[in-house]
């Protein structure tokens, strides 16, 4: 396995430099970016086309014999969504020091989850979630509100995924957006159509060594051109600095600055503190039991196997979140030296990508004195003459096309640009097959196996999954059509829904042996309820943000709203279960049993082999 | 089925240290990011390093740590004895 993963990289890299070498030659631009994705996506559909399987415990957990390392890149494949991939660098500018907040708790839900909760859930031997609750609280249907917080949170990250798909191959290959949606769609079932989970984890890997090139090779090598040394984690220091005086120098010449990126190493730019923290608290109780993470977590040898493929998955992860704040300090170090303080004739001459974003379809990308700028007569204009010189705030880009626009940035050919856009995809299909496998997997297992049809045969229960896998796939290309979501707004949605619906149970469900059924039901659906409510009256009916005083004048964010229902949960279900009569001695047992790694697993998919 | 009293004190312990790590890093740390920003580090000011990168890479360490730590621990009381998971 791994000689074939080394091989992919070199066959990765051998690419990229051959496709610049046509280049220079002079082979059109479209060529070179089709090639691209059709190299990509034929390497993903043959791995998950040899991946393919008839086995039930192979499609929904392949065969729980993923060694460590390969679980870690397809977890961090699967983690690194396209939003991730494409705006975590803007969100750094835009946002500044609160960009922390989100690569903090994305990061800090694993060391909740290799504590608290996967460990457990791979000893117990459940392929979904819903599994244990239905074991742990001794009841055909505790499951089910399980299924309603998955279905909740995985679909609405899966829109936000769809519509990032839509928008990066719409720009990249000049698709129709409908049309890329149902593309990405059909390439997505194509890769886990026949293996099931078994097939998602293979291309996982592959998608996770295509998206680390495009991610760390472009900025690696601005960081050699700018600071002369390729390591852009520690070298975009200097970089901060030169910044701050440039801005410094602005200042004191009395040009305004709107935000400015020196000012955003300091916290509190809007943020307050109660907010910050409790941003960090929600999507790390979201992280450590996203139900696309914890399936992943269980694919793995052994309980620590799991543990040992939770810190591979942090390390894969990691490498790109300390990388994204560089991006962002180099685009704007470049913007200040090749852009501010020149006149609008030489923007002509230098500066052409802005142009060439400027006139991108759909919303306005890039605009120069307030105006769009698609046509030099446009910004000529608004500026009021050639001769205008740009000020700090005359220029506005929008930070989401940071990523995607550096290689026009900083003029480096063309196959950068293609590398990136495929980057972008592979992130995007990674993080789409790892939720509609996990959306697959409770509907087919838990609900129609499990709930409505226990006898089914293996072959029955293939077949109905697959076509599950179809439906589901369907609908949410269909919905993202219908409604293009916010992408930052739902995933924010998503954590705080998943933290919310499952933290509590799961945390107490593993280590608290008396909490009851009633207690974990009514702690569940009251705290995931109170989330929801305060996330669509704040968020689309305009309710005015909770305050608390002396603590948040701000408000509770809106993404933050988990900070409410997680505690919520915990002490309503502790509260009921102390009044309730406790769970009975064979689920005691177990309990006992759960944190003992050795040993057999408890069962197989839900289904008990061990009779206590 | 006998309980083993020191293995499973020690993950306990583990356990607790992880989870209080996480508070200070993850949550502690933002008090005083502010006042160590007058420091310089590799270039960065020190607050902003360490809120950006250091937590992260802190995060990756420990949890590697904690991995083998336990592992480690689950071997030595022979926890893990015929561990595996059953194939259909």
């Amino acid at each position: 396995m791994r000689r074939a993963c080394i091989m992919y990289l070199t066959g990765l890299l051998i690419f990229v430099v051959v496709l610049g070498i046509l280049e220079q030659i002079g082979i059109p631009d479209n060529l070179i970016s089709w090639s691209f994705v059709f190299f990509a996506g034929m390497s993903f559909t043959i791995v998950g086309f040899l991946s393919r399987t008839m086995k039930l415990a192979e499609f929904y957990v392949a065969g729980q014999n993923v060694p460590a390392v390969y679980n870690g890149m397809a977890t961090a494949a699967s983690w690194i969504s396209g939003a991730i991939f494409v705006g975590l660098a803007g969100m750094f500018h835009s946002k500044g020091h609160d960009g922390i907040a989100w690569i903090t708790g994305w990061t800090g839900g694993f060391v909740l989850t290799i504590t608290l909760i996967a460990p457990a859930l791979r000893k117990f031997g459940a392929w979904t979630v819903s599994d244990f609750l239905e074991a742990r609280f001794g009841w055909k249907y505790a499951g089910l509100p399980g299924i309603i917080v998955l279905l909740t949170c995985s679909f609405t990250y899966l829109i936000a995924q769809m519509t990032a798909m839509g928008i990066v191959a719409s720009r990249f290959l000049g698709m129709q957006f409908d049309t890329a949606v149902f593309v990405g769609l059909a390439g997505i079932l194509l890769c886990s159509l026949l293996g099931g989970m078994r097939a998602v984890t293979w291309t996982q890997v592959a998608q996770y060594i295509v998206l680390a090139v495009a991610y760390l090779l472009p900025v690696i090598w601005i960081s050699a051109k700018v600071t002369g040394f390729p390591l852009p984690q520690f070298m975009y220091g200097d970089v901060l600095q030169n910044i701050a005086e440039i801005e410094q120098n602005l200042i004191e010449n009395s040009a305004a600055i709107s935000g400015g990126l020196a000012a955003s190493v300091t916290p509190g730019q809007s943020l307050d503190t109660f907010n910050f923290l409790a941003l960090i608290f929600c999507l790390m109780c979201g992280t450590a039991v996203f139900p696309q993470l914890i399936m992943r977590f269980l694919t793995s040898t052994s309980v620590q196997g799991t543990r040992r493929s939770i810190s591979w998955s942090m390390f894969f992860i990691v490498i790109i979140f300390v990388t994204a704040p560089a991006y962002s300090a180099f685009i704007q170090f470049e913007l200040y030296q090749g852009i501010i303080g020149q006149s609008v004739s030489q923007l002509v001459e230098n500066a052409t990508w802005l142009f060439k974003w400027g006139s991108a379809e759909g919303q306005s990308l890039v605009s120069i004195c307030g105006t769009r700028a698609s046509n030099i007569e446009d910004v000529r204009q608004a500026c009021g003459s050639l001769q205008h010189v740009i000020s700090p705030t005359d220029l506005s880009i929008d930070p989401q096309i940071f990523v995607l626009a550096i290689a026009d940035i900083f003029d480096l050919p063309f196959v950068i640009t293609a590398l990136i856009a495929v980057g972008a995809i592979a992130a995007i299909m990674s993080t789409t097959n790892g939720l509609v496998i996990t959306i697959t997997a409770a509907l087919g297992h838990n609900v129609y196996y499990r709930l409505l049809d226990p006898r089914a045969p293996t072959g029955r229960r293939l077949i109905v999954t697959r076509f599950i896998m179809i439906i589901i796939s369907i609908i949410a290309a269909l919905i993202t059509l219908a409604t293009p979501g916010d992408i930052p707004m739902l995933v924010a949605w998503s954590f705080s829904l998943a933290g919310a619906g499952l933290f509590p149970v799961l945390v107490l469900g593993i280590w608290w042996k008396r909490t009851t059924t009633a207690g974990a039901l009514s702690g569940m659906v009251s705290g995931f309820l109170i989330t929801l409510l305060y996330l669509v009256q704040t968020g689309l009916y305009g309710m005015d943000l909770w305050t608390i005083p002396t603590i948040t004048d701000q408000g509770i964010a809106t993404m933050a709203s988990a900070i409410i229902g997680i505690p919520v949960g915990f002490l309503i279900m502790i509260v009921v279960s102390i009044f309730t009569s406790p769970p009975p001695f064979e689920v005691l047992t177990m309990m006992d049993d759960i944190h003992r790694p050795g040993g057999k697993t408890i069962t197989q998919g839900g289904d008990r082999k061990i009779i206590y | 089925m006998q309980i083993n009293l020191k293995w499973h004190l020690t993950s306990r312990l583990l356990l607790l240290i992880m989870l209080m790590v996480l508070i200070i890093a993850g949550f502690g740390i933002h008090f005083f990011v502010a006042g160590l920003n007058s420091i310089q580090f590799l270039g960065f000011q020190l607050g902003y390093f360490i809120a950006s990168q250091g937590i992260l890479w802190g995060f990756v360490i420990l949890v590697c740590w904690y991995a083998s730590r336990q592992n480690e621990l689950d071997d030595e009381h022979d926890i893990t004895q015929g561990y595996g998971s059953q194939r259909q």
